[in-house]
């Protein structure tokens, strides 16, 4: 299981840094990610998020506070965090 | 481009909002309240709005509301203008300043929660009425069914919500929101690759549409690809929100309004979510090539349907429809910002980059001139041709920097409604040539002296109500500001209709401060020039407006840093007048080329009285090696101009040079005894501070034609100090 940690500031530079590396850990099984100290998220890491949730074995994501109220207000809580994949 | 160059821009954009919101309630102070001037404060209220939401800053946004929300009601009549209300918007609009600074510089936001309250009470007035309009509208407005319309197609940047109910999509949403509540209404949104662009972020207006009571019912993930198909040039995401229905269509509208191009969004409950726009890369490229091609819509998104909306959905249609060509047109207004193609913002370094290359193309032809004359081919047609090509670039690129002093001026009307709270004082403003142009650089640095001025004025020279109405004045004073050109100097007068500088005390306090010497023979002006002497102040109490006595002699040496002098007119119970002279531009000056010894020195022509070649009769010993020149009767000091500098080979006798009687702010005139006059033009001010360090007595250099390097003399402190440091002094 890789882990990656999500930086305080998600924005869209964020994700595309980002992207790589997690395409970079498919195939040894679900990615773990670190969220915990996201402060800011942007559409750009939502939409990472979703789909590191639907790839291979999907990810687990470890939200901050902020980082699970950016996604309710999305309508997106559910589909990022519920306990299965997504 | 960044996210903090696009926030810069919106700053500065909030600038020209805040002046034209000023400019807007100073003409409606004065009387004039028509729909154009309301609608001017409107949209520069709303565009900080839009700027504050897209931006993150919270308390902005929030304030901006409440303040526009007023002022939309004062837009369509709804609340109607008094000088109540005037006075309520003007200091709206001082907070709304304070808070542009407070976002501007990450300090504390300010304490907006009474005006906050003034505002809405204001806006209460008319709560009836507005809130029985707008239950009405949402009672019309959540449509049965809407178009999805591009909003690309819409060729005015307000796009219109109103004009997507003109057509009807056969399509039906696939899903029924558990929101469909006769309560609420749906909007599904789709932003596109260019929302997230230049900073843009979708989530913050969907914050924004949270806050104005709509709820996420559902996010549209269907069309997310895996990890390494996955493309950040896509926004694949869409979301359908459940707006209540005391929120106006307007409301929502809103919130995309700066954002039209890169949203596509549907209302109505049946509406489908508007489909994903696959981004090619060719696109951006397309976009720039053909800016009006928006305008050519999509068949299928645009194209009306044969079916006619029920009369029940035409309504709400009709009923927004005069709000938004009101708008529309409102953006053509003369006050708002010139369309595209009439101006362009460009960073200040790549300004001063180019009036640097300009210097030097001044100097580069000034060497020119001076090697064809060496050569002997003076006076050609070409060189002549050059010189006048030169000084219009020159002078072009100047009105490059170049800036309405109307900038300074609108700061004005705040600075004396808070003088009125704090003194009681009233002051009427009269204002005249605010189109005068001058330097950026020295437009920034005029605030400051400006507001000491003004402050001053209104504490210490326009008198107190009861006094102006005992000594038969209006009770309102009057402050007057002005600027004009005058040859290749700004003059700025400040003028109040007050008391007038009271010579007599002004002169006991210098006395009693040791400013000046008890037996002192002093002239008006001289008396009058006292007040800007460091530490003085008349003030009987020392208040948090002025008395301090830091403040003339601050504002003098601001003046005198900009390459300007200050003058003083008054006349006891008539008032004073504060006259600025300030130069175009600190880049480049008129200066007298002269020799003095094995030196070439620039006397800034703004000091030059006059110059002339003195007969032994006129000059009159003093000391061992003292002089005096006799100008007309009046004896003014001689400096021989060798010796302060330090230049070796000068002219030994003062009748073997030449004298320039030179002004200076502090220690009147003197004449400088130099060896000859060279030349009178233009120089390219270098900074020694910049390039070197600051020597005393040396404003600058320049290049000469000949490649050498000259200095600029600081004629106030050069003098100054020549006398202050010899017996001169006492005889002057």
């Amino acid at each position: 299981m890789t882990k990656i940690v999500l930086p305080s500031r998600c924005d869209r530079a964020a994700a595309e840094a980002l992207l790589p590396e997690m395409v970079a850990a498919l195939g040894n099984g679900p990615l773990d990610i670190d969220a915990s100290g996201t402060t800011q998220a942007g559409q750009a890491m939502l939409q990472l998020l979703v789909s590191a949730r639907r790839t291979a074995d999907g990810a687990q994501i470890t939200p901050s506070a902020d980082l699970r109220e950016i996604a309710s207000q999305a309508g997106l809580e559910d589909i990022l965090f519920a306990g299965e994949k997504a | 481009m960044t996210s903090e160059e696009i926030q810069a821009i919106f700053f500065a954009e909030c600038e020209e909002s805040l002046a034209a919101a000023e400019a807007g309630l100073a003409a409606c102070a004065a009387g004039t309240q028509d729909e154009d001037t309301v609608n001017a404060i409107f949209r520069a209220v709303h565009s900080i709005k839009g700027g504050a939401g897209a931006f993150g800053y919270v308390e902005l946004q929030a304030y901006t509301h409440t303040f526009e929300t007023l002022l939309s009601d004062v837009r369509d009549g709804t609340v109607a203008i008094s000088e109540a209300l005037v006075s309520l918007l003007l200091r709206a609009c001082d907070t709304l300043s304070d808070h542009v600074k407070a976002a501007l510089e990450g300090g504390a936001t300010p304490d907006d929660a009474a005006l906050i309250a003034e505002l809405t009470a204001a806006q209460a007035a008319n709560a009836g009425a507005a809130a029985a309009a707008e239950e009405e509208a949402p009672a019309a407005s959540p449509p049965v069914s809407a178009p999805v319309v591009d909003l690309d197609d819409d060729e005015d940047p307000n796009f219109d919500l109103d004009s997507m109910l003109d057509g009807i999509s056969g399509e039906l949403a696939g899903e029924t929101p558990p929101e469909n509540a006769p309560n609420r209404w749906l909007i599904h949104i789709r932003p596109h690759a260019g929302a997230m662009r230049n900073g843009g972020e979708p989530l913050l207006l969907l914050r924004e549409l949270v806050r104005i009571g709509g709820t996420c019912v559902s996010c549209d993930t269907n069309d997310i690809p895996p990890l390494d198909t996955l493309d950040f040039n896509q926004g694949y995401l869409g979301w359908t929100f459940a707006i209540p229905a005391d929120v106006s269509e307007e409301a929502v509208r809103e919130v995309f309004e700066f954002t039209s191009e890169d949203y596509d969004i549907a209302i109505g409950a049946d509406a489908a979510m508007p489909p994903v726009r696959r981004e090619v890369p060719a696109a951006p490229a397309a976009k720039v090539e053909e800016p009006s091609k928006p305008a050519m819509a999509p068949p299928a998104q645009t194209q009306p349907t044969p079916a006619q909306p029920t009369p029940a959905q035409q309504a709400p249609a009709q009923q927004a429809a005069p709000a938004a060509p009101a708008a529309s047109n409102g953006m053509q207004a003369p006050p708002a910002p010139p369309a595209p193609g009439q101006s362009i913002r460009i960073d200040l370094i790549k300004l001063d980059r180019l009036i640097d290359a300009v210097g030097e193309l001044v100097i580069a032809q000034a060497m020119l001139a001076q090697r064809l004359e060496g050569e002997g081919a003076t006076a050609t047609e070409e060189l002549t041709l050059l010189e006048g090509l030169t000084r219009d670039i020159q002078e072009n690129a100047m009105a490059i920097r170049a800036q309405p002093i109307s900038s300074v001026f609108n700061r004005v009307p705040r600075i004396l409604r808070e003088l009125t709270m704090s003194t009681g004082k009233h002051v009427r403003l009269e204002v005249s040539g605010e189109t005068t142009e001058l330097d950026k650089t020295v437009i920034e640095r005029l605030g400051e002296p400006l507001t000491h001025l003004i402050r001053n004025a209104v504490d210490h020279g326009i008198e107190s109500t009861e006094e102006r109405l005992a000594s038969g004045k209006p009770a309102e004073g009057t402050l007057t500001l002005s600027a004009e050109h005058r040859s290749a100097r700004i003059l700025i007068r400040i003028g109040d209709d007050g008391k007038g500088i009271d010579r007599e005390r002004v002169l006991a306090k210098a006395i009693e401060k040791g400013i000046v010497a008890p037996d002192a023979q002093l002239s008006r002006e001289e008396i009058d020039n006292l007040i800007f002497a460091p530490g003085f102040s008349t003030a009987a109490n020392i208040t948090s407006v002025s008395g301090r006595g830091v403040g003339m002699d601050v504002v003098r040496q601001n003046v005198k840093e900009l390459g300007g002098r200050i003058s003083i007119e008054t006349e006891a119970g008539k008032g004073t007048t504060f006259t600025l002279a300030l130069p175009l531009t600190l880049a480049i000056s008129d200066g007298m080329i002269v020799n003095v010894g094995d030196q070439t020195l620039v006397v800034p022509l703004a000091h030059v009285v006059e110059s002339l070649r003195p007969e032994t009769k006129d000059l009159q010993g003093l000391g061992a090696s003292r002089q005096m020149l006799n100008v007309r009767g009046r004896f003014i000091p001689v400096l021989r101009l060798a010796e302060t500098v330090g230049a070796s080979g000068a002219a030994a006798s003062t009748e073997d040079g030449v004298l320039i009687v030179v002004d200076t702010e502090t220690a009147g005139q003197a004449a400088l005894l130099v060896d000859a006059i060279c030349d009178q033009r233009q120089v390219v001010i270098k900074s020694l501070d910049t390039n070197y360090r600051s020597v005393e007595g040396v404003a600058g250099a320049t290049i000469l034609g000949d490649g050498r390097v000259a200095l600029i003399l600081d004629i106030d402190a050069l003098v100054t100090n020549a006398i202050t440091s010899s017996p001169l002094k006492e005889a002057a």
